[in-house]
């Protein structure tokens, strides 16, 4: 029995879970070189397309391939208004005045270039969806803790109280399925940047529904960005949104505010994005499988989609 | 709770309670148990039959048996496979007790009484999508690496896929991992894998019987959607000492059985543990610095007593204890004054305890009390202790655990009233304490860590409650029906949940050898398991449906033809459908590694999933040559309403083609051949088909839909030759095995990388084990 023991041993040592790497070339149908569109329609603006081509996906690294010979044909509810101008790179407009974009319009465009398929796409303009009040409704004190170094080098252990405002939005969702898009921005005459904003309200943390550019931590959105939802919680109704910001010291600045920006996003706009942010999110993680990226161009890759955008001003 | 359903449940128990009773009442009853002779263990599902009218049926799980018959005179074969078929012939003139102890035959050879059937042959049975594999064709099989795997002969047969290479998964008819009900002794096992799934924790030495249910399912089963894999431990030889052990690649066993109180108290204790961490802690130990200790083991226990009060009367306990253990130790001068140890590591494992009190209360009425206790828990550690010469000892500890543990009473009741039914009824009641995930720090002498504290989710209880009835009825002499119903319910966080479960399988017998079967299931399972993987890792949880979550739900039917030839090949062909609802996946882009389970209800998005196919089985279980063949094709796919934007995409562990042989050859006493093979598609991936500028300038990637592309397909040989020989006190085999036999790579994973000498990206295949050969040397005395 011991000489046994000692073979099987022996023979142990000889054997391991050898793993062994070969490199294999799989026959995927790589779709490079199609034509990639991203272009978004709003009334009362300027409306822009950029055209590039995509690329192998092994490729190595990636600079975008611009298309600058396109030509963009967009018609409004099956009526041809005319061609997108190119502008530098790759990057088309279409002024306002010529596309008259209205809520309710249907658009759709049409993209070529020379030796590419032609890719096509449709849209829809959202109606404007008004903000119906802003107003500061609250001011409280948030106690936070941090550690810092003092001149000696120690670490030492901050207990603080830090001003907050609490905001509140209104208006009143149409009673279709809406999806919207909200950012905050905080202006002076000499600044403007996004505001970074926390809320607890569920319809950033609705399950099932998607949640861009929010961090959740126990029940609350904080978001320093454009951020999406959806009317599924408040279909029809009025909706309040309250929005917690950190109060700015504003003494001896000159007009300093908050401005609301609420967009009525059409489904594409929202599909879009939210995917979008999700696969940037979500690439190099192992564990977590790749997000599909919506897109409505035919044939093609990227978004063509229409929103309407409401602003109100909060003057601190 | 809904007063309806248990009404309904409780007038057809009377109602055939009574209906049979009375149809029958000229008649005297034949019970008893069949063992083995010798052992005295019991032979479960053994065939008892009188071949003068062609009436019998079949002893339970406990290997008890009741057989009403006319007053007359009778012949009563009992026969069991592998074993000689003992014959009664008497006058039935009253109830009669009636032990038998069956003999093994030498070669595994069924014993055939001339012009007489002895057997209730599988065409006969009214359950289809069911396979009962003998533990010594499991046992005669490849092994990778010389250690038998249950679970691993299961992924040979059709229907049932192993999900990824080494892996001991069970994917069955397209369900996932948590949708098998493992049950050791009637208790679930939650988590059946060892070394991150390439082992199960079955040790074969102490198994009796292995049962896969796929579908039709008898109303006694739920919880599950997918399968039941019914393992019996064996009880313990009850008239002398007897062991079996091996001594392998990477493990050994050792199992020793015998009787405490001869012909009443028997036990059986098998231990097995690895020792990869004792063979290579030299060199990892030449490759680390030398205060470092690392290695990973694992180690199984399974135990029972089993002791006999009276013939009516009996007692059985057991258990099963396992540990994985990865771990890394260092102990080192941190500097002049201080010394470090640091502990680190990961453990898992299940363990689970029962206590069953078989009591007869008549000759037609058996009864089975059973307590249960399962316990699984998943746990990474890692602490670091300075030990100081001049200040005080400093501790910091960080711990993760997660677990499940349940507790669960039963009262099943069999009662046999006469050869024309067989009824099942019972109850029971499961506690179950989710632990789905919790961190927890202590530290001393750290003044940034001065108290212990801990976050993560909090332990959830719930209570899940069942009761069933079922009838195996024969109809006509053709016709068979099991009918039956499972009624349950589960109560968490106060939502309380219902269902009702109808199942029924029956069989037409078109002639002897040839029969039609048909079943139709419905079942509710209410807990879920949140996985990244899907293989079975420890670091999987199960949690709990809840408000938002709801339990999953199928239905099945299935439609087949059984054919036995020559009383010993089984042909069987089989075609379902499957419709699971309300199924979890992780939305895109979330999981728990990143995120942590804070609100994980709101990282999951419950779907539909639908499978079909048709399986093919060809099964000769006796004789020299013995094995199976089996063909699948099918389909599975899954949808959700935001994953692949809201598109169906096939499941990971879709194969379109799945074609397995397994075979044992038995040239004489002294020499086995086996050998297995195994076909399957490739493995869905999702793989980009081009890259492209985003609208913020982003790069992005375009797939072809989830699961769009396959790997390269699936084949592997194994090979093992037994050489066994009486020695003195002991019979020896040496087992020589080889593991993927011609070395194919099969595909494990893919990934992007880069190329440095072309400069150029690429796909790049890992493939695990190439050709592995093996040893191992059993003894059994």
């Amino acid at each position: 029995m011991k000489n046994n023991i000692i073979t099987i041993l022996a023979i142990s040592s000889l054997v391991f879970l050898a793993a062994c790497e070969k490199t294999v070339y799989f026959d995927v149908e790589t779709k490079e070189n199609r034509l990639v569109v991203n272009s978004f329609l709003q009334p009362d603006s300027t409306n822009r397309a950029v055209v590039s081509l995509s690329v192998d996906p092994l490729a190595i690294g990636f600079e975008s391939e611009r298309v600058s010979d396109a030509t963009i044909a967009i018609s409004k509810n099956g009526s041809f208004i005319g061609n997108f101008t190119h502008e530098f790179n790759g990057d088309y407009y279409i002024e306002n005045d010529l596309l008259h974009a209205e809520p309710n319009d249907e658009f759709e465009l049409t993209v070529s270039a020379p030796g590419k398929e032609t890719v096509t796409a449709s849209t829809t303009i959202p109606s404007l969806i008004p903000i119906s009040s802003a107003a500061i409704i609250d001011t409280f004190l948030i106690p936070i803790s941090y550690s810092s170094i003092d001149p000696y080098g120690n670490v030492i252990y901050i207990d603080t109280l830090v001003p907050y405002f609490k905001m509140a939005i209104t208006f009143t969702d149409p009673g279709t399925e809406d999806y919207y898009s909200l950012a905050v921005m905080y202006k002076d005459i000499f600044n403007e940047s996004f505001a970074c904003v926390s809320t607890n309200d569920p319809i950033f943390t609705v399950s099932g529904e998607y949640n861009f550019g929010a961090e959740n931590q126990a029940g609350a959105a904080t978001f320093c960005d454009e951020v999406m939802f959806t009317d599924v919680t408040f279909n029809g109704t009025n909706k309040t949104i309250e929005l917690n910001i950190y109060a700015i010291n504003t003494i001896g600045i000159a007009a300093p505010r908050f401005e609301f920006e609420l967009k009525h996003v059409s489904k594409e706009y929202f599909q879009y994005y939210t995917t979008m942010e999700k696969q940037v999110e979500n690439e190099g993680n192992p564990f977590g499988e790749p997000v599909i990226i919506y897109s409505n161009i035919e044939n093609g890759f990227g978004i063509f989609a229409g929103s309407t955008i409401s602003t109100a001003t909060i003057e601190l | 709770m809904n007063i309806k359903p248990f009404a309904l449940f409780s007038c057809l128990v009377f109602f055939i309670l009574l209906s049979s009773n009375s149809l029958f009442a000229q008649s005297y009853t034949i019970s008893g148990y069949v063992t083995e002779k010798g052992s005295g263990e019991k032979l479960l599902s053994a065939t008892v039959y009188n071949s003068i009218n062609f009436s019998g049926t079949s002893t339970n799980d406990y290997g008890f048996y009741s057989l009403t018959l006319p007053g007359d005179s009778v012949i009563i074969n009992y026969s069991y496979i592998g074993y000689i078929t003992q014959q009664k012939k008497f006058v039935l003139k009253k109830d009669t007790v009636l032990n038998i102890a069956l003999e093994q035959s030498n070669e595994l050879k069924e014993v055939v009484i001339e012009g007489t059937k002895s057997d209730e042959q599988f065409q006969e049975k009214t359950q289809m999508s069911t396979i009962e594999i003998p533990i010594e064709q499991i046992k005669a099989l490849p092994a990778f690496l010389g250690e038998v795997d249950v679970l691993k002969a299961l992924q040979l047969l059709p229907g049932v896929n192993g999900g990824s290479e080494g892996s001991s998964g069970l994917f069955v008819r397209g369900g996932s991992p948590d949708q098998n009900l493992i049950l050791l002794d009637g208790v679930p096992v939650y988590n059946a894998s060892h070394l991150f799934g390439f082992f199960s924790v079955f040790n074969s030495d102490a198994i009796n019987k292995v049962t896969l249910v796929k579908g039709g399912f008898p109303a006694r089963y739920g919880g599950r959607l997918s399968s039941v894999v019914d393992i019996r431990m064996k009880e313990g030889n009850m008239n002398s000492y007897h062991g079996e052990g091996s001594i392998g690649v990477i493990a050994s066993r050792l199992t020793i059985e015998g009787p405490i109180i001869k012909d009443k108290t028997s036990f059986i204790i098998s231990g097995r543990r690895t020792y990869l961490d004792l063979i290579t802690r030299p060199i990892m130990k030449s490759q680390q610095d030398e205060e470092g200790v690392s290695g990973y083991y694992f180690y199984d226990l399974n135990a029972k007593i089993n002791h006999k009060f009276s013939d009516k009367d009996r007692l059985y306990i057991s258990g099963y204890f396992g540990r994985d253990k990865a771990y890394f130790n260092y102990d080192y001068q941190f500097d002049e004054t201080t010394q470090r140890v640091e502990d680190n590591g990961i453990y898992w494992g299940n363990a689970t305890a029962v206590a069953r009190w078989n009591h007869m209360f008549s000759n037609k009425i058996f009864s089975n009390l059973t307590t249960t206790f399962t316990d699984y828990k998943f746990d990474i550690y890692s602490s670091v202790t300075e030990v100081k010469t001049d200040d005080p000892d400093t501790y910091f500890g960080f711990d993760y655990f997660s677990g499940i543990y349940d507790w669960s009473l039963k009262y099943d009741i069999d009662y046999v009233p006469n050869p024309k039914h067989y009824i099942k009824f019972g109850a029971g009641v499961t506690y179950h304490t989710f632990e789905p995930g919790a961190t927890q720090f202590e530290s001393e002498n750290i003044q940034e860590f001065e108290d212990a504290f801990s976050f993560g989710s909090e332990k959830v209880y719930a209570s899940e409650f069942d009761v069933y009835v079922e009838d195996d009825w024969e109809v006509t002499n053709k016709l068979k029906i099991n009918g039956g119903l499972h009624a349950s319910g589960f109560l968490v966080n106060g939502i309380f949940y219902k269902s009702l479960q109808p199942r029924i399988s029956s069989r037409y017998l078109v002639n002897p050898n040839l029969s039609i079967k048909a079943s139709f299931s419905t079942m509710t399972q209410y807990i879920h398991l949140l996985t990244n993987s899907g293989i079975g890792l420890p670091t999987d949880l199960w949690v709990p449906a809840t408000d938002s979550v709801p339990p999953q739900s199928s239905i099945q039917p299935a439609l087949g033809v059984a054919y036995t030839l020559n009383n010993q090949y089984e042909f069987s062909i089989e075609g379902y459908y499957k419709k699971m609802n309300d199924i979890i996946e992780y939305k895109d882009g979330a999981n728990y590694f990143f995120d942590g389970l804070e609100n994980w209800e709101d990282k999951v998005e419950s779907g539909e999933a639908w499978a079909y196919g048709a399986e093919f089985f060809i099964q000769k279980r006796t004789g020299k040559l013995s094995g199976w063949i089996g063909y699948t094709l099918s389909w599975s796919n899954r949808q959700f309403a935001t994953i692949n934007l809201g598109e169906k995409f096939p499941y990971k562990y879709d194969r379109r083609h799945d074609f397995e042989i397994a075979g044992i050859y038995k040239i004489n006493d002294h020499i086995e051949l086996s050998a297995t093979w195994i076909y399957t598609s490739g493995q869905p991936v999702s793989l980009p088909i081009a890259k492209y500028e985003g609208a913020g300038g982003q790069t992005l990637y375009a797939y072809e839909g989830r699961n769009g592309y396959r790997m390269n397909a699936y084949h592997r040989l194994d090979a093992n030759v037994a050489l066994s020989k009486e020695k003195k006190y002991w019979t020896r085999t040496w087992n020589f095995g080889v593991y993927n036999a011609y070395s194919r790579l099969n595909p494990f994973f893919i990934y992007q990388a880069y190329d440095y000498k072309t400069n150029t990206n690429n796909y790049r295949q890992v493939s695990l084990f190439p050709i592995i050969p093996s040893v191992s040397y059993e003894f059994t005395f």
